[in-house]
């Protein structure tokens, strides 16, 4: 490719990547914006206004508690079983795999109300236990096929030596097999808080009405008639803040462990 | 049109975000038919140089001429060269046949009948005679290496480059297509540019050998030179010579704790110098010029690698097994000014 | 026997999740489809109530034109891109993870962002006046809320075009990028190269990706609930409107719905499993 064309190429593709923030960081510092203005007058716009909203703040922290729970449970409750998958071969072992692969890239509409209908029965619905459940039926997964790809590169040759030099068990998952598989570990989690962070519909169904989290608060504010954007524009950045935090946080996990487009999937 | 065939000048490359030059000031001429080998260790540069020959990377500076046409700028399929890389890099949905005969086939460049009947001569001479309908990934590491080999040379190229093409093989197989290489030189007469880091192989492969330390050349010569006449102590040191010590040089010869010797081959010089000395060069005579005791014995199977102890200068010296000597007891022995040189 | 045991344990939260909140809501979904409201059996009613209604037909292939476009068009952009990015430059770090932050914002967000950017009184319309271009609002493209799903198309290309890069620039940067100097050293030009080394390469990778887009703008429901028009709605939208219809009559429908959606999708899934496992074979 020659030079030239590359860097218009780049240049093209990276306006169009970029600008669509343009226009939400102006929202967010405006209080009026009407068309045809190109720039408006920044007056600070719902950012003065945040701290009198508690809904915002509660929303945020509620996401990030949920976030938080889902991605340790997950974390716990699929590493064992990810090894297994990334270091072992049995019998099975690909029925495993698509299991995983469905509530994963499967999209949430198609279960999600037979999801409500079975966690009444469960007397689940509408309850934080219920919530916290119905996330990790999508995140369990989606850790363990992250987790496995990483653990198809791991070596258990060393836990082998740790163990043949008298270290036992629990001692060797936290001074060998942890070390050894940290930066996947955390790529993982960044990669399974996205996800989780993201979930709209599933909370919006299960979850009991009092309690918001970021994206269902922000989901209604669009839908109703509404002439400044500027509140909107200031909760959008605070549910994609984080996710730029934790990707910057992880960009160097993140390039030495380029996971395999095969599990890595994040949609 | 200049005598050589191929001919470097003042090559240079930098590679983007690295401080130290990867080739710098690089001169190397090479005559039609020769086998030159870029000998050096992993990461010094000599793959770089391979790849600016080929095309496939530009270089910041100087000037390349394959058969006399200035190359600069010229893109790699341009060029009249084939390139053979360390992985043999088979086209995994092709059989063995339509490997072979892959760029004469998509460029159009032979009639059909011409094709196949050169693919056929070129299965011959790799021997791989009845297995043109074989797929690709049904070959072994010596065989996909030599359709490797027939692909590059399909093109007739005026010039190969073979980028480490043995060592992903195993040492017996190495060792047989190394001589296969030199057959094939010999009866086509392609100029052959070899990249390797083992010494044995570009020893027995070359004609000459470009020792390459960091990004410029330390010597370039017959292979046989770097054993009897190195061009620095690092050269040496590389090439296997274990004594190294500070002598003096004037125009009667050298003199170092030792003694004093005199090394007709060596340049004229004054001055302090390193006398290099190869553990062979000790002849065991009954009453010589040198005194040593040994120190430490160390047995080599069809020799012995005795530390010496001599006058405060301690040599490590290679002997056979005739007499064996104890820690402890003394040696008497001469040097053979043929195996030692100045550096 | 002791490593069994643990390898049984090892999966038994997952698959006692899975079996409980995941498998039986599918089979509760399946056997709703084939009762009415009231809980009655009545066969395949339903099904053929679905097929045979007005809204079914035109919102399964706006589904399918919409995500099939996005799809393509992705796939088309991911490639140009990749090829674009592959070289070393100054700030390439920069550019790939501009690319994977913004395959990671929330699709909510996304669609939110490119309505700020896109709608008639939106910044590009406002930007469109002032170079003159347009007189009002009314003049510039209808391309949030319209009927054809532009709106839609822009926002998932937006998000998954960089996905689908990601996945073919780690081919183009290693494999592809050996072959492709053999090629040329032989002597094969640009354009051959292409077709004969880097499309083979990378298809399989993109292939994978591309279902996965597939998959996700298929089934997404965020986006043209914020982005779509009311005169068509996507399968997704279909669903939710019919399961929270006050009317209770309309979700048997809905189950029916959701029951050939996850027919559609578990094909899919099926197609992206064989592609995976087959290319896997093919590298060993």
């Amino acid at each position: 490719m020659k030079r030239a064309t590359r860097i218009l190429i780049l240049a093209v593709a990276f306006i169009v990547l970029l600008l669509p923030l343009v226009p939400l960081v102006l929202w967010s510092l405006v209080s009026r914006w009407r068309y045809p203005e190109v720039i408006p007058d920044l007056d600070g716009g719902f950012w003065l206004g945040l701290s009198s909203d508690p809904r915002i703040l509660s929303a945020f922290t509620n996401s990030m508690a949920l976030t938080a729970l889902v991605v340790l449970a997950s974390l716990a409750l699929s590493f064992f079983a990810a090894k297994n998958l990334g270091t072992r071969s049995f019998r099975g072992k690909r029925i495993i795999e698509i299991a995983l692969l469905v509530p994963t890239f499967f999209p949430p509409i198609a279960i999600v109300f037979g999801m409500q209908r079975v966690f009444v029965q469960l007397h689940l619905y509408s309850t934080l236990p219920g919530l916290f459940i119905a996330q990790l039926v999508f995140y369990v997964p989606y850790m363990t096929l992250l987790l496995s790809a990483m653990f198809e590169n791991y070596d258990p040759a060393y836990e082998q030596q740790a163990a043949s030099l008298g270290v036992g068990p629990v001692k060797r998952l936290f001074t060998v097999t942890l070390p050894a598989v940290r930066a996947g570990v955390v790529v993982s989690c960044i990669f399974c808080f996205i996800g989780s962070w993201s979930v709209y519909l599933l909370t919006n169904v299960i979850a009991p009405p009092a309690f918001k989290t970021l994206p269902t608060l922000l989901f209604p504010m669009m839908s109703v008639g509404n002439n400044s954007y500027s509140m909107v524009a200031v909760v959008i950045i605070l549910y994609i803040a984080p996710i730029l935090l934790f990707l910057t946080l992880g960009s160097k996990a993140l390039v030495d462990n380029r996971l395999d487009t095969k599990k890595g999937g994040l949609l | 049109m200049s005598l050589s065939f191929l001919e470097l000048e003042n090559l240079s490359k930098t590679y983007r975000g690295n401080a130290e030059p990867t080739v710098q000031g690089l001169d190397l001429r090479v005559a039609e038919g020769e086998i030159v080998v870029l000998l050096g260790a992993s990461g010094c540069g000599k793959t770089t140089i391979l790849k600016m020959v080929a095309g496939l990377e530009p270089h910041d500076d100087g000037h390349i001429h394959i058969d006399g046409e200035l190359m600069d700028g010229v893109r790699a399929e341009k060029r009249p060269i084939a390139m053979v890389f360390q992985k043999a890099l088979l086209f995994r949905n092709m059989t063995v046949a339509q490997n072979i005969n892959f760029a004469p086939r998509l460029n159009r460049s032979m009639s059909r009948s011409e094709l196949a009947a050169k693919t056929q001569e070129m299965l011959e001479l790799m021997q791989l005679e009845g297995m043109g309908n074989k797929r690709a990934t049904q070959l072994s590491g010596g065989q996909e290496q030599r359709v490797s080999l027939a692909r590059a040379l399909m093109t007739n190229p005026k010039l190969l480059l073979l980028d480490e093409p043995l060592s992903a093989l195993d040492a017996e197989l190495r060792v047989s297509m190394r001589s296969f290489l030199k057959k094939l030189n010999r009866e086509l007469g392609t100029t052959m540019l070899f990249v390797t880091h083992d010494q044995e192989e570009a020893i027995s492969l070359a004609d000459k050998v470009a020792l390459l330390f960091g990004p410029s050349l330390a010597q370039f010569g017959k292979p046989e030179d770097f054993y009897t006449r190195p061009a620095t102590e690092q050269v040496a040191r590389f090439f296997g010579w274990k004594n190294l010590i500070a002598a003096q040089q004037d125009k009667h010869g050298v003199r170092c704790g030792l003694g004093s010797f005199v090394l007709p081959d060596c340049a004229p010089y004054n001055g302090t110098v390193t006398l290099a000395i190869r553990p062979e060069a000790a002849i065991e005579v009954g009453s010589g010029s040198i005194l040593g005791t040994i120190a430490r014995a160390e047995f080599l199977g069809s020799h012995i690698l005795y530390t010496v102890d001599c006058n405060g200068v301690q040599l490590e010296l290679s002997l056979s097994k005739r007499h064996e000597y104890a820690p402890g007891s003394s040696l008497t022995f001469n040097l053979d000014p043929s195996l030692m040189w100045v550096v | 026997m002791k490593t069994r045991i643990q390898l049984i344990l090892s999966f038994l939260p997952l698959a006692v999740l899975l079996a409980v909140a995941y498998l039986w809501p599918v089979f509760s979904n399946v056997r709703a489809s084939f009762h009415d409201d009231g809980g009655t059996f009545v066969g395949l009613q339903n099904y053929s109530d679905v097929l045979t209604s007005y809204y079914f037909t035109d919102s399964l292939l706006f589904s399918l034109k919409v995500s099939v476009l996005s799809t393509v068009i992705s796939m088309v952009l991911a490639i140009i891109l990749a090829l674009a990015l592959r070289e070393t430059f100054v700030g390439k770090k920069l550019a790939v993870f501009i690319c994977q932050y913004n395959l990671s914002i929330p699709r909510m967000a996304a669609a939110m962002i490119m309505l700020f950017l896109i709608s008639q009184t939106g910044w590009l319309s406002s930007i469109a006046h002032w170079l003159g271009l347009t007189d009002s609002a009314a003049q510039f493209p209808f391309l949030a809320y319209d009927s054809r799903g532009i709106g839609l198309m822009i926002v998932f290309i937006w998000k998954f075009a960089p996905y689908i890069c990601m996945s073919v620039l780690g081919i183009l940067q290693g494999a592809s990028l050996e072959f492709e100097h053999q090629a040329a050293t032989l002597g094969i030009g640009k354009v051959k190269r292409f077709f004969h080394i880097i499309l083979p390469n990378i298809i399989p990778a993109t292939a994978v990706a591309s279902i996965l887009v597939f998959a996700a703008s298929f089934g997404d429901y965020e986006v043209p609930a914020i982005l779509g028009s009311a005169q068509s709605r996507p399968l997704s939208v279909m669903v939710y409107l019919k399961y929270l219809d006050p009317h209770l009559r309309n979700r048997p429908e809905a189950f029916v719905i959701m029951v050939l959606m996850t027919c559609v999708l578990m094909a899919v899934i099926i197609t992206y499993w064989l592609l995976v496992t087959r290319r896997e074979r093919g590298r060993r």
